[in-house]
C-alpha cells in the first residue's frame, strides 16, 4: 500500500523520544533469566577461549609429554637370586613337606628310653684277677 | 535458543512503548509485560522460527493484552484510566516542548485503543500499513484508515499548540 509523504506533523511525533523499560520492570525481567551452571568442560573452554595462544601451549605439551613418554627406554631388570620370583611349590613338594614334617612330629611324641645307669667303679672279682694272671 | 538478556536490550524498550500506548497505563503495561517476559523465559524457543523478531513481539505484546482485557471482561476501564494521559513520552527540559508532549498524550489517551495502536506502530515503530495489518489482524485499508482518523484527531487536538509553537 502507498504511504503518502508524511506530513509536518507526522514527522515531528516521528522523532518525540518514546520511554524505554524502567529500570526496576527490566532488572525484575533480567532476574527471571535462569543462570546456566556451567560444566567444568564449559568452564576450561571458558578459560582458553579468550586465549587462542593457550590451546597451541596446551596442544604442544600433551605431545611433548607423550612424545618422551614412548621414548623412555623400558627399565631392564636384572635376575638374581635374590629378586627371583620364588618358586611354586608343587603337589609332590607339599607332599614330601608334609611327610617330612610329620616324621618330625612323630619323632618328638615317641617315648625315650630308660636312661643307661652310670658305670661304678667296683672292686673287681677275684675270677678277673685269676684269668688276668694266667 | 534465543539470547534473553540481548532480547531485552534490543526489543524491550519498543515493546513496552507499545504497550505502554495500547494499555493506557503504566501498571498494565508492565503487567502485559512481564507476563509476555514470563512466556520467553518458559520457551525462549519461541522465537527460534521468527523471520522478524520485533514483529512477533510485538504481535506477543497485543495478544497478551487482549487477553488482558478479555480476563478483565471491559476495555471501558482500561479507557478510563487512559484517559488522564498516556505517559508514553520522556520529559523536556524545554517548557514548550514539554508542554506539546503533554497535550499529546492527553490527545492520545481520548482515542480509542485500536487507533492508538495503530498511530503507535506506524509513527514509532515506522512499520507499514501492511506489516501493521498482519500484526493486529486487520485488513490494510482498516490500518490506514484508523491512522488517518487517528492522526486526524490529534490535528485537531494540538492544532492551536502546535500553530503557536510553529509561529516564530
Amino acid at each position: 500500500m502507498n504511504t503518502p509523504e508524511p506530513s509536518p506533523l507526522e514527522q515531528r511525533l516521528t522523532h518525540l523520544p518514546t520511554r524505554g523499560l524502567p529500570p526496576g520492570l527490566r532488572a525484575d525481567c533480567l532476574r527471571q533469566i535462569p543462570q546456566p551452571v556451567p560444566s567444568w568442560s564449559r568452564r576450561i573452554i571458558d578459560l582458553f577461549s579468550p586465549n587462542p595462544w593457550a590451546w597451541s601451549t596446551l596442544a604442544f605439551a600433551w605431545i611433548l609429554c607423550a612424545v618422551l613418554h614412548l621414548a623412555q627406554p623400558q627399565p631392564v631388570v636384572i635376575l638374581s637370586a635374590r629378586s627371583a620370583p620364588a618358586p611354586l611349590q608343587t603337589d609332590s613338594e607339599t607332599i614330601r613337606l608334609l611327610a617330612l614334617q610329620r616324621a618330625t612330629r612323630d619323632e618328638l611324641l615317641r617315648p625315650s628310653p630308660p636312661p643307661i645307669p652310670p658305670a661304678v667303679d667296683r672292686p673287681r672279682s677275684r675270677l678277673h684277677s685269676t684269668n688276668q694272671l694266667a | 535458543m534465543a539470547d534473553l538478556h540481548h532480547l531485552l536490550d534490543t526489543h524491550g524498550d519498543a515493546i513496552y512503548g507499545f504497550l505502554l500506548q495500547v494499555t493506557g497505563s503504566e501498571a498494565d503495561a508492565a503487567d502485559v509485560f512481564q507476563e509476555l517476559w514470563r512466556k520467553l523465559v518458559e520457551r525462549p524457543a519461541l522465537l527460534d522460527d521468527a523471520r522478524d523478531p520485533r514483529g512477533f513481539l510485538l504481535r506477543m505484546a497485543r495478544n497478551q493484552f487482549i487477553d488482558l482485557t478479555r480476563r478483565r471482561q471491559t476495555r471501558e476501564r482500561i479507557h478510563a484510566e487512559a484517559s488522564s494521559g498516556i505517559p508514553l513520552f520522556d520529559t523536556s527540559p524545554d517548557p514548550d516542548e514539554q508542554a506539546f508532549r503533554d497535550a499529546l498524550q492527553t490527545a492520545l489517551a481520548q482515542l480509542p485503543a485500536d487507533q492508538r495502536a495503530v498511530l503507535h506502530l506506524k509513527l514509532w515503530e515506522g512499520l507499514t500499513f501492511d506489516a501493521i495489518a498482519t500484526l493486529l489482524d486487520i485488513p490494510p485499508n482498516t490500518a490506514a484508515s484508523r491512522y488517518r482518523y487517528g492522526l486526524d484527531k490529534i490535528r485537531d487536538h494540538l492544532r492551536p499548540l502546535y500553530n503557536e509553537i510553529q509561529s516564530p
